[in-house]
């Protein structure tokens, strides 16, 4: 089994009548993966495949070499997720809680969340947002706090579902900088293709099917030819 | 996937906890001619046992109980915090829990065949019906009045009630088709 | 962020741990609610003690009672003619103490302080099954969703007033509840993928 790829197996889903992914197979090793395609392409389902929150109608997909279908928690674990509105992803009401909620969810003592609240803050340069509430930040701000939510349980792979579609030009690229610079291995799922910049895999995605599969500057003419 | 839908029942409770409040917020609406206003609350407490049923329904409402409890000011009109239970009508707004459990019991029963007017029903025997059962023995005991007499002093209220039950079932029936997911 | 009636503040009060305040309240509101004139006067008395030494004024007393008078009008008026007017006013003067009594813990004591109490009051329910600590994740939540549910109220008030709708009652009510559901709905499967589950 391969333990250090997310591996889609001949994968379709469906939501009742409706048929969301089709046929989708890909073995992703590369450090940077980026998917791309219109509203409604299945993209966002595709990254919710990856860590669980949607299980495969057909086929099976493993991350890590663990079955997404049987080992849920185990990958929520290792596969941190970003969304679009980073206000439905902060729980708690101030910036420390919401962190130390995740934290004491995957049962980390108490005394080793406090220290590590503090490096995730200082390392996304925002230990100034600690005791912020929450709803007041601004857009920018709450997507780096959503962010630092998902590092501070150390995942070994960050999946982001458009995590610039609600922020401005200059703060979609403070994120993306701050993304290239991380660790893991990250797989965003966006339209904004210049967040693609330096990536080295480009998924396309159309009506449910993977379309192209390339460097980032193929994928994304490839993408821009399937625009009528 | 039963665990996700867990999951989704569960947080829809501190939601509809929010949406009560939120509700108290608005500017309650007087009452030409009788001394009583009406809150847009007790159509959030409606709502909440035809959304989400008898169990969701009333955890809500104990949410939001115990929210006024710990101190925020959150019944209509700015009210909170413990001096807001030792009132004498109090026992309108603790029977919320109940209310919500009892409209959610009877909406549940007819989801299948649901209608604005049989959700109006649900939430004027289950709502209307269980917050006068509370409260007006509550009234009569701190006032020291006869139970007919309380009655009597909260009949003001009856026809804002039956309007804010009609209300809920109109909106539940089109949040129903407007939000398929949800069941109570 | 929602503000608590809480005062901050260093008095007495203030510094007693919040489970003897809730507990005296229980036995001064028992007290005064069954006995006649003297609890009156006497609880009175003590309520009137604690006013003070917890730096509360006479304003925030008015403000407190604000929310009672109406009722308390009533009923003195209904009691005065059905028995007699002191027994009328033994009443509404035993609703008010007790209204001022339960205002001083909730002005004195911290909504966290409060809610350490709910929990171990709560935590016989383990023997049930239930969890106390679930209770207590629920109230923090709805905490949460408050200022985001008004957001969402603002936003669709707005766009009915765009709309001319502004006095249709539905027009703002199911837009409301149904952004209030995808919301909730959106906020458990963050919690999901954050790998929380109910307990």
């Amino acid at each position: 089994m391969d333990q250090s790829a997310i591996v889609l197996e001949d994968v379709t889903v469906r939501f009742g009548a409706t048929t969301a992914l089709e046929n989708a197979s890909a073995r992703l090793v590369e450090r940077r993966i980026g998917v791309i395609g219109d509203n409604g392409s299945g993209k966002s389902t595709f990254a919710r495949l990856l860590n669980g929150l949607v299980l495969p109608t057909q086929g099976r997909v493993t991350v890590l070499g663990l079955d997404t279908q049987s080992a849920g928690n185990a990958i929520r674990r290792r596969v941190g997720f970003i969304f679009q509105n980073p206000d439905n992803q902060l729980v708690m009401p101030t910036v420390a809680e919401d962190l130390d909620f995740g934290l004491k969810a995957h049962d980390v003592a108490a005394a080793a969340r406090a220290a590590q609240i503090d490096t995730v803050l200082a390392r996304l340069g925002i230990t100034h947002l600690k005791e912020r509430a929450c709803a007041e930040l601004a857009g920018g701000e709450k997507q780096l706090v959503a962010l630092a939510g998902v590092l501070v349980l150390e995942p070994s792979v960050l999946v982001c579902d458009e995590p610039t579609a609600m922020l401005d030009r200059r703060n979609a690229r403070m994120f993306s900088e701050i993304l290239t610079t991380l660790p893991q291995q990250v797989v965003v799922v966006t339209h904004h293709t210049e967040l693609l910049e330096g990536f080295d895999r480009v998924l396309v995605m159309e009506r449910g099917r993977l379309v192209a599969d390339a460097a980032p500057a193929q994928a994304i003419a490839a993408y821009v030819d399937l625009s009528p | 996937m039963t665990g996700a839908d867990d999951l989704k029942r569960l947080v829809r409770v501190p939601a509809f906890a929010g949406v009560v409040a939120v509700l108290g917020l608005l500017p309650p609406i007087p009452v030409p001619l009788i001394p009583v206003q009406i809150s847009a609350q007790t159509l959030g407490v409606m709502l909440a046992g035809l959304l989400l049923g008898a169990r969701g329904g009333a955890m809500a409402l104990f949410v939001f109980l115990a929210l006024v409890a710990l101190g925020f000011p959150l019944l209509a009109g700015g009210r909170g915090g413990l001096g807001a239970f030792a009132g004498p009508g109090a026992g309108f707004f603790i029977a919320w829990p109940l209310a919500a459990c009892v409209t959610g019991f009877l909406a549940h029963r007819i989801w299948a065949r649901y209608t604005a007017w049989r959700g109006a029903i649900c939430a004027i025997v289950g709502g209307i019906g269980a917050m006068y059962l509370v409260g007006i023995p509550w009234m009569a005991a701190v006032a020291h009045l006869s139970l007919s007499q309380a009655a009597l002093g909260s009949a003001a209220f009856l026809p804002g009630d039956i309007a804010k039950a009609i209300l809920a079932g109109v909106v539940a029936g089109l949040v129903r088709r407007g939000y398929p997911a949800i069941q109570p | 962020m929602m503000r608590a009636v809480y005062r901050p503040g260093d008095s007495a009060l203030h510094r007693m741990p919040a489970g003897t305040k809730l507990l005296s309240l229980a036995v001064l509101a028992i007290w005064i609610s069954t006995g006649g004139w003297p609890a009156a006067v006497l609880g009175g008395a003590i309520v009137g003690f604690g006013w003070v030494l917890a730096r509360l004024s006479v304003g925030d007393a008015v403000a407190a009672l604000r929310g009672l008078v109406l009722l308390a009008a009533i009923i003195f008026i209904a009691q005065a003619f059905l028995t007699s007017p002191t027994f009328a006013a033994l009443i509404v003067t035993k609703l008010a103490i007790l209204v001022l009594a339960a205002t001083v813990v909730s002005m004195t004591t911290k909504v966290a302080d409060m809610l350490g109490v709910l929990e171990r009051v709560l935590a016989p329910l383990k023997l049930i099954g239930a969890s106390p600590e679930q209770a207590s994740f629920l109230i923090v939540l709805a905490i949460r969703f408050m200022p985001a549910i008004a957001r969402i109220a603002g936003e669709v008030r707005e766009a009915q007033r765009a709309r001319g709708l502004e006095r249709q009652p539905f027009a703002a009510a199911v837009p409301i509840m149904i952004r209030t559901l995808r919301e909730a709905d959106a906020v458990s499967e963050a919690l999901a993928a954050r790998g929380w589950s109910p307990r």
